[in-house]
C-alpha cells in the first residue's frame, strides 16, 4: 500500500523517481491492456538503455520540489473576509488555482490561501510522459518563486499561466512533447504539423550549374 | 547536398490496445447509442455578441432547429452541445471553461463565427480578445461566417451528427483521464477585498492605492523572465 502511493505520488510529479517506479509505471500502463508476456520482457529490456539516455538528457532541468500529500482534505470555500474570491486561470492546457486540489479525490480547499495548484492538460490534447510533465512543474515553481511578493490576483495568475502556456508551446516546437492523436477532438490549437528549416542551412541552388 | 527536414509539432498515437470485438451485436448497440445521442443534441443558451442573433433565430420557425431534435437548454448541467456564438474575451473566457466544465460527458463544442475561430475581425489589433476558442476548449467543428447564416449554422450542426455518428464506443470510456495535478506554495501578498458586502462603507471607505507595491518592482519580475527563452 505504502509502495503504490508513493509512486502514484512520483507519477504525479510529487516525487523524483527512481529507475524502478519508472519501470513499473511504465510496466502499469501496458498491464492495463493485456500486453503479451514475451512484449513486455522485450519492452523492458529495451527500456533501460533508453532511460539512461534520457535521464542523462534532463540532467540541466531541476527536479520540483516535491510537496507532502494531505490527508483528509474537504471542499471548502474561501472566506468572506477575502472575498470569497474564486482565484483562477483558466485555458485550453494550463489550470491554475489559488487553492489545494488533492490529486485523488478532488477536493478543494481554497482556505489554504499559500498554495497554488496546477492542473495540467485535463482535455489530453498532448502525450504527456512524467519526465515532460516534471519539466512543465519545475517552470511553474520557477515562476511562481519568481513572482515573489506579487499580489495575489487573477492577474499574476494569469501572467503564469501564459508563460506555462508559452513553455508547452516551445516543448512541442523542440519535438519533446507531441500531440495526442487518440484525442476526440485534433485541433492542433498550437499549431499543425509542419516541416521546418533553419534558415541557415538552406542555399538556393544555382540555375545554370 | 541533403536538406534536413526537420519536422515541427510532431503527432504521437499512444498505446492503444483495442479489444473491440466486431460483432453484430456490439456494432448494433453502438450505432443505436450514437443515433440516440446525435438525433437529441441539446444546446446551452449561449451567446455572447452578434453571432447569437443568428443562432437565436433558429429557434423560431423559419428555421427550425427543433426538427433536429435541439432543445436549447439554460442550465449547462442538462446542455450536451455549446455553440459558442460571440466574441470570447479574456473577461469572459474564465466562466466559458466553467461553462464547458459543468458539462457533462459526453459533450460538443461548435465554434461558431470567425471571432471564435481565430479572433475573426479582432485578430489584428485587439488586446483583449481570445484569438480562437480552441485556446480554451477543445472544440469539434469549427463553422466560418460573420455572422454564419442560419443555415450554415444547420449544415455544422449536420456534420456534427455525421462526426458523432463515426464515434466508438469502447474509444471513449478506454480514454481514462490522469489527473496531472501539481501543488506549490508560493509566497505572494494575500490582500482583504473590499468588496465584503457591507454597504454602509461611508466614512470608513479609504480608495485602494492603484498597486500595493510600487510599479518598479512589479515590472522587475517580468522582464527578468529571460524571454529568450520563450518562442518569439
Amino acid at each position: 500500500m505504502a509502495s503504490s502511493l508513493s509512486s502514484m505520488a512520483s507519477i504525479m510529479g510529487m516525487k523524483p523517481m527512481n529507475k524502478q517506479e519508472i519501470l513499473i509505471s511504465k510496466r502499469r500502463i501496458n498491464n492495463g491492456f493485456s500486453v503479451f508476456a514475451q512484449q513486455v520482457q522485450e519492452e523492458t529490456t529495451s527500456l533501460q538503455p533508453e532511460e539512461e539516455k534520457e535521464a542523462k538528457a534532463v540532467k540541466g532541468v531541476t527536479q520540483p520540489r516535491p510537496v507532502e500529500p494531505q490527508v483528509n482534505v474537504e471542499s471548502k470555500n474561501m472566506g468572506r473576509a477575502y472575498g470569497g474570491q474564486w482565484l483562477s486561470s483558466t485555458t485550453r492546457h494550463v489550470r491554475i488555482f489559488a487553492a489545494y486540489i488533492d490529486p485523488e479525490t478532488c477536493a478543494f480547499d481554497q482556505t489554504q490561501m499559500d498554495k497554488l495548484t496546477l492542473i495540467l492538460d485535463p482535455t489530453d490534447e498532448f502525450v504527456w510522459t512524467p519526465e515532460t510533465c516534471n519539466m512543465v512543474y519545475s517552470y511553474f515553481q520557477e515562476l511562481v518563486d519568481h513572482y515573489e511578493g506579487a499580489p495575489l490576483t487573477e492577474y499574476t495568475l494569469r501572467l503564469i499561466g501564459s508563460d506555462i502556456e508559452h513553455y508547452i508551446r516551445k516543448l512541442l516546437y523542440e519535438g519533446q512533447i507531441q500531440y495526442n492523436m487518440n484525442a476526440r477532438v485534433l485541433n492542433f490549437s498550437m499549431g499543425k504539423p509542419r516541416v521546418g528549416f533553419s534558415y541557415n542551412e538552406y542555399q538556393i541552388e544555382d540555375v545554370n550549374q | 547536398m541533403e536538406k534536413i527536414e526537420i519536422v515541427m509539432n510532431s503527432i504521437k498515437f499512444p498505446l492503444f490496445h483495442r479489444t473491440t470485438q466486431n460483432s453484430v451485436i456490439s456494432t448494433t448497440l453502438n450505432d443505436l447509442s450514437n443515433w440516440s445521442r446525435l438525433s437529441s443534441l441539446w444546446p446551452l443558451l449561449y451567446g455572447t455578441s452578434c453571432c447569437f442573433i443568428e443562432f437565436a433565430s433558429l429557434i423560431g420557425s423559419r428555421f427550425d432547429f427543433d426538427r433536429y431534435g435541439l432543445v436549447p437548454r439554460s442550465s449547462p448541467r442538462q446542455a450536451d452541445l455549446i455553440l459558442t456564438a460571440g466574441t470570447v474575451t479574456m473577461k469572459i473566457a474564465p466562466s466559458l471553461v466553467r461553462l464547458y466544465e459543468h458539462m457533462p460527458e459526453p459533450k460538443y463544442v461548435i465554434a461558431m463565427g470567425a471571432c471564435t475561430i481565430t479572433g475573426g475581425m479582432f485578430g489584428t489589433d485587439s488586446y483583449s480578445t481570445v484569438r480562437g476558442v480552441d485556446k480554451l476548449i477543445p472544440v469539434d467543428v469549427y463553422l466560418p461566417g460573420c455572422p454564419p447564416k442560419p443555415e450554415a449554422i444547420i449544415d455544422a450542426i449536420t456534420k456534427l451528427r455525421k462526426k458523432i455518428s463515426r464515434e466508438i464506443y469502447p474509444d471513449r470510456i478506454m480514454s481514462q483521464r490522469e489527473n496531472r495535478c501539481f501543488t506549490t506554495n508560493h509566497k505572494f501578498q494575500v490582500g482583504h477585498s473590499i468588496h465584503t458586502g457591507n454597504y454602509d462603507q461611508g466614512f470608513l471607505y479609504q480608495p485602494p492605492s492603484t498597486s500595493e507595491i510600487p510599479p518598479e518592482t512589479f515590472f522587475k519580475y517580468k522582464s527578468s523572465v529571460s524571454s529568450h527563452e520563450l518562442v518569439n
